[in-house]
């Protein structure tokens, strides 16, 4: 599970995340919602470690992800909304890079590979360098690397981006299957059509401040709106920035 | 279980095989080139440092240990400066600015395994150049006095303890720069080439303690070594280093083995030292850099764009336009120009001080000489530099290419913008440098003009060929430049310029020389021939690689 408390994140005079708390329990899939520059990146660094909040504390699976983070990353796995891989490794060698420095001994690792390779359908390209992979390929290496160790809480940022309808469904069904067997997943995304088929709960994060959470059923009642969550979502942002009118 | 170093270290060997294999089997002529080239500047530095040893051998037979063990000082104190502040750079940007930092900080990876994995890194970038330099001298060296071949692999000892001071220095400066002057990378690497481009010049003019009645090699080369009789300091790494040296020159290995204890002993000291501190200073050093503000970038600056019009004045307002869009998108680039500042600085501070070697009262053969080496050095550095910063500047449109393509301008104006912003840089820095080494020489009115001819052909050869050779062979995967310049295209268009330098400047110096051939130094057919040879070569080197670009980009295809 993933517990943030009273954490702000600024900039000099900008600030990025303000007083956010927030908890999300095993085995949800909890999906953050917001537009450009809201908050929602910086927000995913913190809980992985990328950041440190400026005040306030993330702990992930009880572990502070500041003072205990080696402890706390062997538990997590994150997907950037970039992908990074080594040009000059395969995919296979990039697996078996991050399975080792996760702790999976020898058989384990290939044996996982094996399993992601054929739920990813990643065969054909698995031993071809990096360098030669479309976005998709690579952004399939980088969600079988997440997935390698078995991560109690998965942080994801912008998981969809760039991805063909079929890659985007297989993600999406993959998330679902994760979160029913007790990980934990944070995700962000701007595409809200993807929170309304996933998310177990939403946050909408408006200029660094959680302006919604709950259930989709929730926000439709926040927002007085029984229409998609796209309008609930307009409905509510609109209203904030009026002032919460 | 391994560790996690130990895991770093395997991917590292894993991808260097990797790209050796592919090196072999697609890039053989890339190999060829390199490995060429890299032995033939190896035994050019070889053979001049064999021929200057026999000189002063020859000419101060009883002065040339002193003055040999004070050249060693001197050359190993300004290397290791450089290696200190190259390393300095090196791990600022491995550390804390590279992707790959912010993918393993998300890993499990602890920050003094990340720190020691990273040195490793900033040791091999910074330190090849250290080796490539010194070797050859000290082999030269060891033919000279004809000591034995094991001299040569005792050095090579030295070098590579030696190595590890810098590397550590300049990593305990960065994580400590980070960590307490965060203000902002732009500051940070104008700091660091102000830094370094001030104490090369502070050594440079502390040599200025010859005046003109000397008469003598000699005694110019005792008086200026004395000047830098501070490189002795014995507290200096680099003073271990020379010291060890001379030993074994003397044939004191036993002393010899003393000095290399002093450099290891120190080397894994400040290692350790380093690596004991980086578990703290970089994991803070990390968030502070990402903490960063943002500066805002100021609104198109008017004088600029008014200054480059008024240069480009023989453009269109198109070229003139794509002129502008690239020139901003160096200037605020620190680390593309502050590259192209250190080498032309350095040339500057050199050319500046000529005066102080008394050259401008020799005769005129030997003034030549130096005019024709800093014509030499200025082209080369342009060759260089049009390689490094020309070639890729299509390729770097890259994603991009799609804005200046869809503008209702015929595509061969992009061409053209490039071509005239490399050549009115280039020109107007080299002309200011060799006019300045001109008029430090004293040197006669036509050699000046004919220099001042043959860098105008230079600038524009090695702006055609770089630009041609650039939309030839494009990259448009790429966003980094130096990884674009590694491809074929790149190689063979530094192999070409380099070539087309050198026969511009055999021509000139051939008809410089022999138009002067009993002393005069009026204006000869010889110095007239050679210019108009080399406007041959330089509108050929030019013009035969953009025609066929002109072609290459009508058809171009993203």
């Amino acid at each position: 599970m993933i517990r943030i408390t009273n954490v702000t994140k600024d900039y000099g005079r900008k600030v990025a995340v303000r007083d956010l708390t927030l908890e999300v329990p095993e085995g949800e899939l909890f999906a953050f919602l917001g537009p450009n520059g809201a908050g929602k990146t910086t927000t995913i660094k913190m809980i992985a470690g990328l950041l440190r909040p400026t005040r306030g504390e993330i702990s992930v699976c009880g572990l502070d992800v500041q003072k205990e983070y080696i402890a706390a990353k062997r538990l997590m796995g994150y997907v950037p909304d970039q992908p990074y891989l080594y040009d000059k490794l395969s995919g296979f060698e990039f697996l078996e890079f991050i399975g080792e420095m996760y702790g999976l001994e020898r058989n384990e690792r290939r044996d996982e590979i094996d399993r992601l390779s054929d739920l990813f359908g990643m065969g054909d390209y698995l031993d071809l360098l990096t360098e030669s992979y479309s976005h998709g390929m690579k952004q399939r290496v980088v969600l079988a690397a997440t997935l390698l160790h078995k991560p109690k809480v998965i942080v994801v940022d912008e998981p969809l981006v760039g991805l063909d309808p079929h890659s985007a469904r297989l993600v999406k069904s993959i998330f679902k299957e994760q979160a029913k067997a007790g990980t934990t997943i944070f995700m962000s995304t701007h595409v809200i059509s993807v929170a309304e088929d996933v998310a177990d709960r939403v946050g909408i994060i408006l200029e660094g401040k959680v302006v919604a959470l709950g259930t989709v059923a929730d926000l439709r009642r926040q927002a007085n709106h029984d229409g998609r969550l796209e309008d609930v979502f307009f409905k509510i942002t609109e209203g904030q920035g009026n002032g919460g009118a | 279980m391994r560790s996690d170093l130990a895991i770093l270290g395997s991917r590292r060997r894993r991808e260097l095989l990797n790209r050796l294999r592919e090196l072999l089997d697609r890039s053989r002529f890339k190999i060829l080139v390199i490995g060429t080239f890299s032995i033939l500047f190896w035994l050019s530095f070889y053979r001049i440092g064999v021929l200057g040893l026999t000189y002063l051998q020859r000419t101060a037979q009883q002065y040339t240990d002193d003055l040999v063990g004070s050249m060693f000082h001197v050359f190993y104190f300004s290397l290791g400066m450089m290696l200190v502040f190259s390393n300095a750079i090196i791990s600022y940007t491995s550390f804390f600015k590279s992707k790959e930092t912010a993918f393993l900080t998300a890993l499990p990876v602890r920050a003094e395994s990340l720190f020691l994995y990273k040195l490793a890194e900033s040791i091999a970038f910074s330190s090849w150049a250290f080796v490539f330099l010194a070797t050859p001298i000290t082999a030269a060296y060891c033919t000279v006095m004809k000591l034995p071949w094991t001299f040569n692999l005792w050095v090579l000892g030295f070098y590579l303890a030696f190595m590890f001071i810098p590397a550590s220095i300049g990593a305990f400066a960065s994580m400590i720069v980070t960590v307490l002057i965060p203000r902002s990378r732009k500051g940070l690497v104008i700091a660091f080439v102000v830094v370094a481009v001030a104490a090369v010049g502070y050594v440079v003019l502390r040599i200025v303690t010859i005046s003109s009645g000397l008469n003598q090699n000699l005694r110019i080369a005792s008086e200026v070594f004395d000047s830098v009789r501070f490189s002795e300091n014995p507290l200096l790494p680099s003073a271990w280093l020379t010291r060890g040296i001379l030993h074994l020159r003397d044939g004191h290995p036993e002393r010899a083995l003393f000095f290399l204890g002093v450099i290891a002993a120190n080397a894994v000291f400040l290692t350790a030292a380093a690596h004991a501190v980086a578990g703290r200073l970089m994991r803070r050093g990390w968030f502070v850099s990402q903490d960063l503000p943002s500066r805002k970038r100021l609104a198109a600056r008017a004088g600029m764009d008014f200054l480059w019009a008024r240069l480009l004045f023989f453009t269109s307002p198109n070229v003139r336009q794509i002129v502008i869009k690239d020139a901003k998108s160096f200037v605020r680039d620190p680390v593309q120009w502050s590259q192209f500042l250190i080498f032309f600085g350095l040339l500057g501070i050199y050319f500046a001080s000529l005066r102080s070697f008394a050259y401008e009262d020799r005769d005129l053969f030997f003034k030549n000489l130096i005019a024709q080496m800093n014509l030499l050095a200025t082209s080369l550095t342009l060759a260089t530099f049009s390689s490094r910063f020309v070639f890729p500047q299509l390729s770097l449109e890259g994603r991009r290419f799609w804005v200046i393509g869809m503008m209702p301008m015929p595509r061969e104006e992009i061409l053209f913008g490039k071509l005239a912003l490399s050549f009115a840089a280039s020109l107007v820095i080299s002309e200011t440098l060799i006019g300045l080494s001109s008029f430090m020489l004293r040197t006669p009115v036509s050699l000046a003009v004919l220099h001042a001819v043959a860098l105008f052909g230079i600038c524009l050869g090695l702006s055609g060929l770089s630009v041609g050779m650039g939309t030839l062979y494009p990259n448009f995967a790429e966003d980094n430049p130096s990884k674009i310049v590694a491809g074929f295209g790149g190689t063979l268009n530094l192999v070409l310029s380099l070539g087309f330098v050198l026969a511009v400047i055999a021509v000139q110096a051939i008809s410089g020389f022999v138009g002067r051939e009993g002393g005069a130094a009026q204006p000869s057919t010889w110095v007239v021939g050679g210019m108009v040879a080399i406007v041959a070569l330089s509108l050929a080197a030019c013009l035969l690689p953009m025609g066929l670009a002109l072609r290459a980009i009508r058809r171009l295809e993203i």
